[in-house]
């Protein structure tokens, strides 16, 4: 350029973008990351001049904290105990609050279906309305809504005070050999509260294929609607002849155990997955352990509360609704002078019967699928003959129907176990599925694959332990 | 209709192809006579007559003795391919997880599909890039480049630090063999010996052979000061409670990009924390923060250990 400086007017903006087009292309190959680097350095010099860091006890005791829990030898038995301490308290402390709803809604029902009859309303409306679709809704919110509205709360409080990204940091090892991300042991123990709701937690995994395979997956860990199943099961039948503490704590070991399997099939499905349909590189692993902090309370009541449990609730009411209905037209219709819930139990005995369970059960599942929580007062409706979804009060008249009239094992106990907890998950849970991935593809996936599993297992019990001729 | 249209299309994607490939040769001085251009286009020499011919018609193309050479025009649109090639190279090595050696097959069918205004929207959001991640520069919107200065590092002296400049992408299966042992263009390296099996390098804290056949394929520059002489190591090998410096990433995409925003510039320390219950993933100290890194990431990262006396760090 010439040496006398032109005046500014001179120069167009034609010869400004040349400039500058020369000058970009004498740029160093790494500029963008010189950018980056002077910004970090700028950030540092402002922070040094305006922030002093004092000590602080919090995270002083935060450091000790993480030194015992990372520690396999306090680490696992820490974890454990945590979780035990969650699913008890969940279900100790839904009990009372679960039978006073129960108590009132179904009073409310009665009240409603005398009504209905006093107006003169003809039998099957006031039977299909109060019965079938008021019962299945009254039952399903019954049972639901106070496990929910006591697990929620405490695991958005562990999950703000830091404790639940270190359970992904300490399980991640697990999870990498399995193909899977270590964020996948936050959403499993949110399926212990609602499968829905863990499948929704997958959006934490922000690469798609690790997220795919912790949402197809998820439906391996017992559900709350699940537990009273498992509990049920392993009080009547694995502590049965144990009295007091010894029972439950027998009873309390093999639910345990029951949860142990889930574990396993879930970290071994992800590792099919993610070497067959799901294969391609790991995705890069970065993990923030966020300093322990004091839970907001507001805050937490909020998401658990409205964006937990009324989100799940109102999927799982919607569902609910119109499958009470269809129970009770199951039992109400006849055909030939039998039930159409006989016929079906009947048509599905052998397939059942292959499995260890027998066609009553299995009808459950089918007819029940919006919920858990009712498959079990299904199978008791079917059983007893009666016109609606039934419960029983206490273990005793349990056993009489289950043991001494149905002829329930061991067998059909620990094929039922199994079944529960790896069966397809409920339409709830596959509505979530599919509102997630937003494909079909694999919401069918998610639901064929644990059904096909649940059969297969199932099959392979029953007919190992029939050959060996223990039952 | 259909079968006209794609026709008009492949036909398109061959004039396109044979342009760049002309223009390569060119810019590289290596032989533009028919038969050399013929093998480099896979193509026999009945084909390649025709696509010469049509190429002289539509006045991209015109006879030098034995060579040809592109036209002003000719060389317009060859550039323009080209600069949707890098454009889409570069995208896809930052914005991507694809591995780097799938790049140049996933650019060699978006450069025939992109309009002009495309491409130049591209370059705006990538922040008008100067070169594809192989080191070559990208023409810019007015089709200016600035050759890269480089030197082979076959002419590469010992002793003094090289930072790899260029890595040729083709072929394919050579590339990746390079990329495999980690020799990404930004990458420092040594050279300690040479002999008939190769050179011996020294990079990241490994000493290796580079084959021979893979050494021409390198092309290096001088490394910056601050990577001169400092024997670098990935942070995997630090232990609990040991610091470090970090001095460069051997990673790219979105991983290199989680790096940066987490604040893991040259220069900056990290500590390790603790490892986890099972001894993996580590926990490691940035910046008042608390990251979780696996080994492979681990690996990436590389640092200058910081040796700790009378507490106070050097």
């Amino acid at each position: 350029m010439d040496q006398k400086q032109p005046p500014k007017s001179k120069y167009t903006p034609q010869d400004i973008l040349n400039r500058a087009d020369a000058l970009q292309r004498q740029m160093e190959f790494s500029f963008r990351d010189s950018i980056i680097q002077s910004t970090y350095a700028e950030a540092e010099k402002l922070s040094k001049d305006a922030v002093r860091q004092k000590g602080d006890a919090l995270q002083t005791w935060g450091d000790r904290f993480d030194r015992i829990i990372t520690n396999p030898f306090t680490g696992l038995p820490l974890m454990g105990l945590g979780l035990a301490t969650v699913i008890w308290i969940t279900i100790a402390g839904a009990n009372y609050p679960s039978q006073w709803i129960f108590n009132f809604l179904f009073w409310l029902g009665d009240l409603a279906k005398n009504l209905f009859v006093m107006m003169g309303a003809p039998w099957w409306l006031t039977g299909f309305i109060w019965d079938g679709v008021y019962r299945g809704l009254a039952w399903v919110v019954a049972v639901m809504l106070p496990p929910m509205a006591i697990f929620f709360p405490m695991f958005t409080i562990l999950e703000d005070l830091g404790f639940l990204p270190r359970i992904s940091f300490n399980m991640d090892w697990l999870f990498k050999i399995a193909g899977a991300h270590g964020k996948q042991a936050l959403t499993m123990t949110m399926g212990f509260g609602c499968n829905a709701a863990g499948v929704t937690a997958c959006r934490i995994i922000d690469s798609p294929r690790e997220r795919l395979i912790a949402i197809l997956t998820n439906n391996f860990v017992p559900c709350n609607g699940r537990f009273p199943t498992l509990i049920m099961l392993a009080t009547l039948f694995v502590a049965a002849g144990f009295q007091g503490l010894a029972s439950s704590l027998i009873a309390a070991g093999a639910v345990v155990l029951v949860v142990m399997i889930g574990v396993m099939f879930t970290l071994l499905v992800s590792a099919l997955l993610s070497r067959t349909v799901l294969k391609g590189e790991p995705s890069s692993f970065s993990l923030e352990l966020p300093p322990y902090r004091k839970p907001d309370i507001i805050r937490i009541f909020y998401t658990s509360t409205v964006e937990r449990t009324l989100f799940v609730l109102w999927r799982a009411i919607t569902m609910a609704a119109p499958c009470g209905g269809i129970i009770w037209l199951f039992s109400n219709l006849h055909i030939s002078g039998k039930s159409l819930s006989l016929w079906a139990s009947q048509a599905l005995q052998p397939l059942g019967h292959a499995i260890g369970l027998d066609g009553v059960i299995l009808l459950a599942y089918i007819i029940a699928i919006p919920a858990n929580e009712i498959v079990v007062p299904t199978i008791l409706m079917v059983y007893s003959n009666a016109d609606k979804m039934v419960d029983l009060a206490t273990m005793d008249q349990l056993k009489a129907l289950l043991i001494d009239q149905q002829g329930w094992t061991l067998l059909t106990a620990i094929n039922l176990m199994l079944f529960s907890l790896l069966h397809n998950p409920c339409s709830t849970a596959i509505w979530t599925i599919y509102s997630e991935t937003k494909s079909l593809k694999w919401t069918v996936v998610g639901t064929l694959m644990p059904l096909s599993i649940a059969f297969l297992v199932t099959f392979i019990v029953a007919q190992s332990l029939r050959v060996l001729g223990w039952f | 209709m259909m079968l006209f249209r794609s026709r008009k299309e492949t036909r398109r994607i061959q004039v396109e192809d044979a342009l760049k490939h002309i223009y390569n040769h060119q810019y590289a001085n290596e032989c533009t006579r028919q038969d050399c251009l013929a093998q480099a286009l896979g193509l026999n020499s009945r084909e390649i007559g025709r696509l010469l011919k049509e190429l002289q018609e539509k006045e991209l193309l015109e006879i030098q003795g034995e060579n040809f050479k592109l036209t002003p025009a000719g060389e317009e649109w060859a550039l323009q391919v080209i600069r949707a090639h890098r454009l889409w190279e570069r995208f896809l090595a930052d914005e991507t997880d694809i591995p780097l050696h799938k790049v140049h097959g996933h650019a060699e069918k978006r450069e025939h599909k992109m309009t002009r205004e495309e491409v130049d929207l591209l370059d705006a959001q990538l922040g008008y890039p100067q070169h594809d991640p192989h080191g070559d520069p990208i023409p810019s919107a007015r089709h200016e480049m600035e050759p890269p200065a480089t030197t082979p590092l076959l002419q590469w002296k010992e002793g003094t630090t090289a930072l790899i400049s260029h890595v040729e992408d083709e072929p394919a299966e050579k590339f990746s063999r390079i990329i495999a042992l980690g020799l990404l263009p930004g990458t420092p390296l040594n050279v300690i010996d040479s002999g008939p099996e190769g050179l011996l390098i020294q990079s990241a804290g490994r000493k290796f052979r580079l084959p021979t056949e893979l050494v021409g394929n390198i092309s290096v520059k001088p490394a910056p000061e601050t990577l001169q002489e400092i024997p670098a190591e990935p942070l995997s090998i630090l232990n609990t409670g040991e610091k470090g410096k970090i001095l460069y990433l051997k990673s790219q995409g979105l991983t290199r990009r989680r790096f940066m925003d987490l604040g893991m510039v040259p220069g900056t320390l990290i500590e390790v924390l603790m490892p986890s219950l099972f001894g993996e993933p580590k926990a490691y100290r940035i910046r008042g923060t608390t990251i979780a890194l696996r080994k492979e990431q681990a690996n990436q990262i590389f640092i200058q250990k910081i040796k700790e006396s009378n507490g106070t760090p050097k």
